[in-house]
């Protein structure tokens, strides 16, 4: 068992505010089984995650300063098949959109699209999952309504991806998902479909990472995706990277485009000690709205 | 909070301490690896252990090798098995290499000698024309001692004659990383390994009654 504990402070320009996330939750895995294989699996980040903001933040806060609970990645694995051919999963998870399904980024200032395309970023809700042949595959379908269970409106998410597995030097994947889904500031809960191609290559000490997707919110066109290049030295101590969100969308003002660059660093100070920062740069934006700046930073501390 | 408060008790009571583990890593089991190395195995079992301070002063005092602080927390370990019968084991370790860590996926037999290993993520130039040449079925069947022996020659060992330079860089690391593979498996999970060889011992008997 780990306990995690984090705080991050974030400045941006649009609106001009500042922001604090403190986040401490225990992160623990539990495997079960008998003599000759494993049967159970159980996954629990309990947090308990309090947000200071004037700006925007995630769907289950007010940005009051209240402490909030949130599972994160919580959930049971019923192996049902051995060699991981076939596992049930039940409880609270990440949705494996993209390239998020690859790199853990809980937690995390680096992020990628889930949470701009989907809406949110874990669910409630079960799925099955498998690896077979160097594939792996996953179907899930979940309430819709992110952290959390009680979401008005009868919110769902259906969501399926078949891709080759992390292991090696390079991978693709393709992910649909859709449904109608409670989103971060709308109500009632928006009908939104996507699907997303992603790959990743891996030469020398870096990374290249790529997604597109395209789907519709609420019957309205968009097309987006990240490009990423990182670079790790050779202890992997520090991580930097580059990120591009292009975008484009039909709203009722018409063909909308937006680019968003991102770039930051991790670096693992010591053994549990992390410390990260981004800065985020709107670089291109629809006309009448700020090309606005973000600057965060991240202290992180696994005990 | 109240809630979280009686779930936190809840868990930090009713689960054993030898059983946690670090989430993220150890959600992927190496189902890849693990069919590649042991491809006449139908089940694995995780085996998660803590390796600390006293495993890194008994790798060192036993066995001339070192477990860097920052290997300090929960690692797994895999048993397999055909049916019920204990194969061997599979640990995957992080090495550095000449671009970033290099994830190994190593096999060994109950004994604890060399099966055979592979290169679970990483790049290393000549890691392919490596693992198609003869180095694989060079060190398959060295144990520890044969293999300390030989990471002690440095870029004289034996095990890298003739070999083309752009895979001696990789299989000179594979040399030094391989002995300490082994020692940390043998000294960090010593009773599973006692149980696995008694299980293989007690299914050989059944064999031979039968």
């Amino acid at each position: 068992m780990e306990v995690d504990l984090s705080s991050r402070i974030g400045w941006s320009t649009s609106p001009a505010a500042w922001s604090n996330v403190e986040a401490v939750g225990l992160d623990m895995l539990t495997v079960l089984g008998s003599d000759t294989r494993d049967w159970l699996r159980i996954n629990l980040q309990l947090y308990a995650v309090r947000v200071d903001a004037q700006q925007s933040h995630p769907f289950a806060f007010d940005g009051t300063g209240e402490w909030k609970f949130q599972p994160r990645n919580s959930f049971l694995d019923i192996l049902l098949l051995p060699r991981g051919v076939l596992t049930a999963r039940a409880g609270h998870f990440e949705l494996p959109y993209g390239l998020e399904a690859y790199i853990d980024t809980n937690g995390t200032l680096r992020q990628y699209t889930t949470g701009r395309d989907l809406g949110i970023k874990t669910d409630w809700g079960s799925a099955l999952t498998g690896t077979h042949a160097g594939i792996e595959w996953i179907a899930s379908l979940s309430r819709g309504s992110g952290n959390e269970w009680n979401g008005s409106g009868d919110p769902w998410l259906a969501l399926g991806r078949i891709g080759m597995p992390l292991d090696g030097a390079s991978s693709v994947g393709l992910t649909a998902a859709g449904g109608d889904i409670r989103v971060a500031g709308k109500a009632p809960p928006q009908a939104r479909w996507r699907v997303a191609v992603d790959g990743r290559i891996e030469f020398l000490s870096f990374d290249l990472l790529g997604e597109l997707s395209g789907g519709q919110d609420e019957g309205a066109g968009r097309v987006g995706g990240v490009v990423e290049l990182d670079w790790r030295n050779r202890s992997e101590v520090f991580l930097g990277y580059f990120q591009m969100f292009p975008e484009w969308r039909n709203s009722t003002r018409g063909a909308e485009a937006r680019l968003e660059l991102r770039s930051g660093f991790l670096w693992r100070v010591v053994r549990g000690l992390s410390l990260s920062a981004e800065i985020r740069q709107a670089a291109a934006a629809p006309d009448g709205q700020p090309h606005s700046t973000g600057i965060f930073t991240q202290i992180r501390y696994r005990l | 909070m109240r809630w979280v408060l009686l779930c936190l008790s809840f868990l930090l009571t009713a689960f054993p301490s030898n059983a946690d583990a670090q989430a993220f890593c150890a959600l992927r089991d190496p189902h890849t690896a693990i069919a590649e190395l042991f491809p006449e195995a139908t089940t694995h079992r995780s085996m998660v252990r803590r390796l600390g301070p006293g495993e890194q002063t008994e790798l060192r005092r036993r066995f001339s090798e070192d477990l860097p602080n920052y290997e300090f927390g929960e690692h797994t370990v895999y048993a397999v098995f055909r049916d019920n019968e204990p194969l061997g084991v599979v640990h995957v370790r992080s090495e550095k290499g000449t671009w970033g860590l290099l994830e190994i996926a190593w096999a060994l037999d109950l004994d604890l000698r060399l099966r055979a290993f592979r290169l679970q993520r990483g790049y290393e130039a000549g890691a392919s024309a490596l693992f198609a040449g003869p180095f694989p079925d060079r060190v398959a069947g060295l144990g520890l001692e044969q293999l300390s022996r030989e990471k002690s020659l440095g870029l004289n060992s034996t095990l890298l004659v003739d070999l083309p330079e752009d895979q001696k860089v990789f299989a000179a690391t594979l040399v030094q990383a391989a002995p300490r593979a082994i020692a940390a498996t043998r000294v960090g999970w010593q009773s599973d390994l006692a149980e696995l060889r008694a299980l293989a011992q007690s299914h050989a008997g059944q064999g031979d009654s039968g």
